[in-house]
């Protein structure tokens, strides 16, 4: 499957803390390659919470959102073929089936993680796939010029955000078919739990951006421990650098990692402003400090991607 | 209406029996004490190991698992996380809670079951655990019932 995808482009934004300014940054990538005419497809992983629409002005009540829900697998069991032999009870790591004696087995819903191991182990084939429905995910065509938006969604109280985030990667090589992208820039949920992990797994690049406070330090050396498990090509992005002087710490774990720094955006009032709009900063036809410094990140990514400017 | 001909498991830390030390923790505890009531009478008490207690999650259901298939019908605990709950109501188990105090046995438990003193639960008492593995309990504790 991962070779569907390998003529395209696909950077990652993360970074381990909440509120760094990942969607910013993701969201701004995105709407500038869009501008200089690549075709890009902008995926918001952020399952749990997923706003990059907003920063792009659009609502996912709208009415040309095309939404798709995602069901997860559940087991279904058929009393005609069962034996209740118990084989599924024993098998399920999660002990969400009860099965007494002399009874069918019968499902402790949101206990199951959806893995089917009791589907492969029934000896009898009573198990068949059912369907829960634990989110969805929206598809804006055209959001901006040369600009697609896919969006993941988890229901309130589930749990498994990594089967959206799944979802999410095979309807990216759907829509690939079909729209032929140059650029897939995922935007990552905070932390470095395995829904991240997922959403990093087709990176070619993967940008963390932090800041410079001993939360930044700390999120950040956990989302990059997990890159390093996964070997993945990954920078940091600094962001708000100039909020504190706690910047030393922030360099100590770039290079205890052996990470560059790519760059750093200072903060800058009209970044807050367009943000608190609802515009992407780098549209601001306004010189500034901060698209200064995000301008001279994006050359050096481009020549990390090998991007023809 | 309570049961006077039934088989009671009562969460415990010790092996011994009727004179054991009771404990809050259902699904992880080590030990259930198995009393079996004839006419309102003790006639046999029994104690088996708790082989959920070690579980790396669902230790509630488990532990449900093992007492329906003990044969008891009648629970007298503490904190019944919301698995354990859904479970046992599945398996036809009756959950009593019993007044919070230190020093109870297992005997008096069974004379206040038998006295009708015991509040029935019928919803989770306590917050879902997370296991040792990765428990997915979601719970919101309501407190416990009325003495």
């Amino acid at each position: 499957m991962t070779q569907i995808l390998s003529e395209v482009k696909k950077i990652s934004v993360t970074g381990g803390k909440g509120g760094t300014g990942k969607t910013l940054i993701a969201v701004n990538l995105a709407v500038y390659y869009a501008q200089l005419g690549y075709k890009i497809l902008l995926i918001d992983a952020d399952v749990e919470n997923p706003n990059s629409n907003i920063l792009l002005g659009k609502s996912l009540t709208d009415t040309d959102v095309k939404r798709a829900q995602i069901d997860m697998f559940v087991p279904q069991f058929s009393t005609d073929k069962c034996t209740k032999c118990g084989k599924c009870r024993d098998a399920c790591y999660r002990h969400a089936i009860l099965q007494f004696s002399d009874h069918f087995p019968s499902l402790m819903e949101p206990m199951c993680s959806g893995c089917t191991i009791c589907q492969r182990v029934c000896p009898t084939d009573a198990i068949s796939p059912g369907k829960r429905s634990i989110g969805s995910n929206y598809f804006i065509n055209n959001i901006s010029d040369n600009l697609d938006l896919l969006v993941g969604e988890l229901n309130p109280g589930e749990a498994m955000s990594v089967l959206i985030v799944e979802n999410l990667i095979e309807k990216s090589y759907e829509l690939h078919k079909e729209y032929s992208y140059d650029i897939i820039i995922t935007d990552t949920a905070p932390g470095a739990h395995c829904d991240v992990e997922k959403a990093l797994s087709l990176a070619d690049l993967t940008l963390c951006v932090t800041e410079p406070t001993p939360f930044g330090e700390h999120d950040l050396k956990r989302i990059l421990r997990l890159i390093q498990l996964s070997g993945q090509n990954a920078e940091i992005i600094l962001n708000r650098s100039t909020l504190t002087d706690y910047k030393e710490p922030i360099l100590k774990v770039a290079s205890d990692f052996n990470i560059k720094i790519l760059g750093e955006i200072p903060i800058d009032n009209i970044v807050i402003e367009d943000y608190a709009k609802g515009t992407p900063f780098i549209l601001d036809s306004r010189e500034f400090p901060a698209k200064q410094a995000f301008l001279s990140i994006l050359a050096i990514v481009e020549k990390k991607m090998k991007l023809e400017i | 209406m309570i049961n006077k001909n039934v088989k009671i498991a009562i969460p415990t830390t010790t092996s011994d029996g009727l004179n054991a030390q009771v404990t809050r923790r259902f699904g992880r505890c080590p030990f259930f004490a198995l009393v079996s009531v004839e006419n309102g009478e003790i006639n046999e008490v029994n104690v088996i190991e708790n082989s959920a207690s070690k579980a790396m999650g669902g230790a509630g259901p488990m532990a449900v698992q093992l007492i329906v298939g003990s044969g008891a019908t009648v629970v007298v605990g503490a904190d019944y996380g919301p698995n354990a709950i859904g479970a046992l109501n599945q398996g036809g188990v009756s959950s009593y809670g019993y007044p919070e105090d230190p020093n109870i046995t297992v005997k008096a438990i069974i004379d206040l079951y038998l006295q009708d003193k015991l509040p029935l639960i019928t919803t989770q008492t306590s917050a879902g655990h997370v296991g040792m593995g990765r428990g997915q309990g979601r719970g919101q504790g309501r407190g416990r019932g009325n003495f």
